[in-house]
């Protein structure tokens, strides 16, 4: 598997500076050897591609139980990314985060997604605002832009952050899309879930200077929402006796 | 006739005998994932020989298209595969830009097909025409694109070139670029051969079929000509699929033989590895496809497009990572 997304080290070769001025060139041949340093590069890569595959795969999903599913999947593959993009010894403190991430990525987060799903009546699915063959290919305009933007961008940062960099932007960009097309207020919240993903994968490159206490913060912020939004569904599916965002309208007198 | 000659021409009968064995083998992973014992392995073969002894019927609307197109739909396939190099052994004929001409061919077929059910004048066969047509206009693009960005890899426009000489090192060093164009082959292999989630070989059922509608009123040679030809075309999606995912060491050799007219340079131990070096995975995509035929259900006809989506997809994933 490793082998099949490792397509991602090609984009980030693209994403790092040309080697134009001499300096740039050092800059270039710095974040080679330093990507190269890193001792899972091939999962790394792998993890990433993976994402980028969930998140279209997502757009493309009709039910919501298989949406679900796809955000746990991403949560896990996201929740180990701090262990892959490590430098160095394994200690403790990452292992522990490790285990935080993956808790609440992986585990809570689409648990606490299922039981709202649960309690909801069971709805065919809506039509979305724009279909999922086009919503797929936005998605792939989506990661055409964040390869571009990437390339354009001339960043000298650290290197691991150029290689998250479009993977990141394509999920955000996913989430985004997720949000205005679906007409459901769960399936709505999925694509907020997905940006969040998308603003989480740009952090894990710091991770080796601590930062990585933001992100928990940030994490604990979209856990409580994703908590309050749960029982905000229930309330507007008793409301309006659907959770179809289009029967708002209905409020006006 | 020089060596090589002889063997692509070898090559060529070879898919031409192997090729009606491919549906065998679905059938059977079919059958042993259901729990059954299934059909033989050679059933296709039986089903072709006696309907080679069989009278044909022509309904007296038809016309003399109707008895040309399975024929046609034959010869086009059977020259589809003298231009399709068998592992690192070139083509029986190639030339730069052969493979337009494969694209072509299968246009051909289905041009033909096509119209052979529209001239039955029944309003059933119309409808898999209709079918056939549309999800081959929304394939056919993916195909070409494909095998473009495998032509721009290969900085050549031979299909020989393309996905017969590919060299290990060179592989590896585009692994993903690789496996993605066969993962779109992949994707393109079951909406090109009617297999299960877009078509279901096996029913009879109006609101199902596209390709088995089409055939419905040919009989006798006819229906073998079509059935043979649609095998063969299965044949030649595996062997594309084999050709991207394998590459052989032989190529080298072959490379550096000299331009073959004195006599075989390969020894003859290494034909007979590269053969079942490609044979081998022609033979495992059988079952990857019989295994999806069994734990998947026939897609909703409004979602077929969303497989050729998914197949676009991972096309242009390859050409992202070629162009950058």
């Amino acid at each position: 598997m490793d082998a099949v997304f490792s397509f991602l080290h090609h984009c980030a070769a693209a994403a790092l500076p040309a080697p134009a001025a001499p300096v740039a060139g050092q800059q270039a041949g710095w974040a080679f050897a330093s990507l190269s340093s890193l001792p899972s590069l091939d999962w790394l890569q792998t993890a990433l591609g993976l994402v980028i595959i969930t998140n279209l795969c997502l757009l493309a999903a009709e039910r919501r139980r298989l949406s679900i599913r796809l955000i746990a999947l991403q949560g896990v593959i996201l929740g180990l990314l701090p262990l892959l993009a490590h430098t160095g010894e394994v200690d403790a403190h990452l292992i522990c985060m490790t285990l935080i991430f993956l808790g609440i990525k992986g585990v809570v987060l689409p648990l606490l997604l299922r039981r709202t799903y649960k309690k909801l009546p069971p709805q065919l699915p809506s039509n979305p605002y724009m279909g999922n063959t086009a919503c797929v290919l936005a998605g792939m305009g989506g990661l055409v832009f964040s390869l571009w933007f990437a390339s354009n961008l001339g960043m000298t940062a650290n290197p691991l952050f150029l290689l998250m960099f479009s993977p990141a932007i394509t999920t955000v960009l996913a989430g985004i899309l997720l949000i205005v097309t679906r007409k459901k207020a769960l399936s709505q919240m999925f694509g907020y879930l997905v940006m969040e993903n998308g603003i989480y994968l740009l952090g894990v490159p710091m991770i080796q200077e601590d930062a990585m206490w933001v992100e928990l913060t940030i994490l604990l912020d979209i856990l409580v929402a994703a908590f309050v939004m749960g029982i905000a569904i229930r309330h507007i599916n008793k409301a309006f006796e659907s959770t179809d965002v289009d029967r708002f309208a209905s409020l006006r007198d | 006739m020089s060596a090589r000659i002889l063997l692509s021409l070898f090559f060529v009968l070879l898919s031409v005998l192997l090729a009606p064995l491919l549906n065998g083998v679905i059938n059977r992973v079919k059958a042993i994932v259901a729990g059954r014992k299934g059909r033989p392995l050679l059933q296709l073969y039986y089903d072709l020989f006696k309907l080679m002894h069989k009278n044909p019927v022509y309904s007296h609307t038809s016309t003399w298209f109707f008895r040309a197109a399975p024929a046609a739909g034959l010869a086009a396939t059977i020259f589809a595969l003298c231009i399709l190099p068998f592992g690192p052994f070139a083509a029986l004929c190639s030339f730069p830009g052969d493979f337009l001409l494969l694209a072509g061919l299968f246009a051909l077929v289905r041009f033909s097909l096509i119209l052979a059910a529209l001239d039955t004048g029944s309003a059933f066969e119309g409808m898999g025409a209709a079918r056939e047509a549309m999800f081959s206009a929304l394939a056919e693009p993916i195909l070409l694109l494909s095998l473009v960005v495998l032509a721009y890899h290969a900085g050549d426009y031979s299909l020989s070139n393309m996905i017969g000489c590919l060299h290990p090192d060179l592989w590896a060093a585009n692994r993903p670029f690789f496996v993605m164009i066969a993962i779109a082959f992949f994707l393109l292999l079951l909406p090109e051969n009617c297999r299960i989630p877009v078509d279901d070989p096996n029913t009879h059922l109006e609101l199902t079929m596209i390709h088995e509608v089409m055939i419905l009123d040919h009989s006798g040679p006819d229906l073998a000509f079509l059935e043979y030809a649609a095998s063969l075309k299965l044949w030649i999606f595996c062997m594309l699929i084999s050709g991207v995912l394998m590459p052989s060491s032989l190529t080298a050799l072959l490379a550096e033989s000299p331009p073959v007219d004195g006599g075989p340079v390969i020894a003859f131990g290494d034909i007979v590895l590269a053969t079942l070096h490609t044979l081998l995975p022609v033979f495992g995509i059988a079952v990857l496809v019989g295994l999806v035929e069994s734990l998947m259900a026939r897609l909703r006809l409004e979602r077929v497009p969303q497989v050729l989506t998914l197949a676009a997809c991972f096309a242009v994933f390859a050409a992202l990572v070629l162009w950058r």
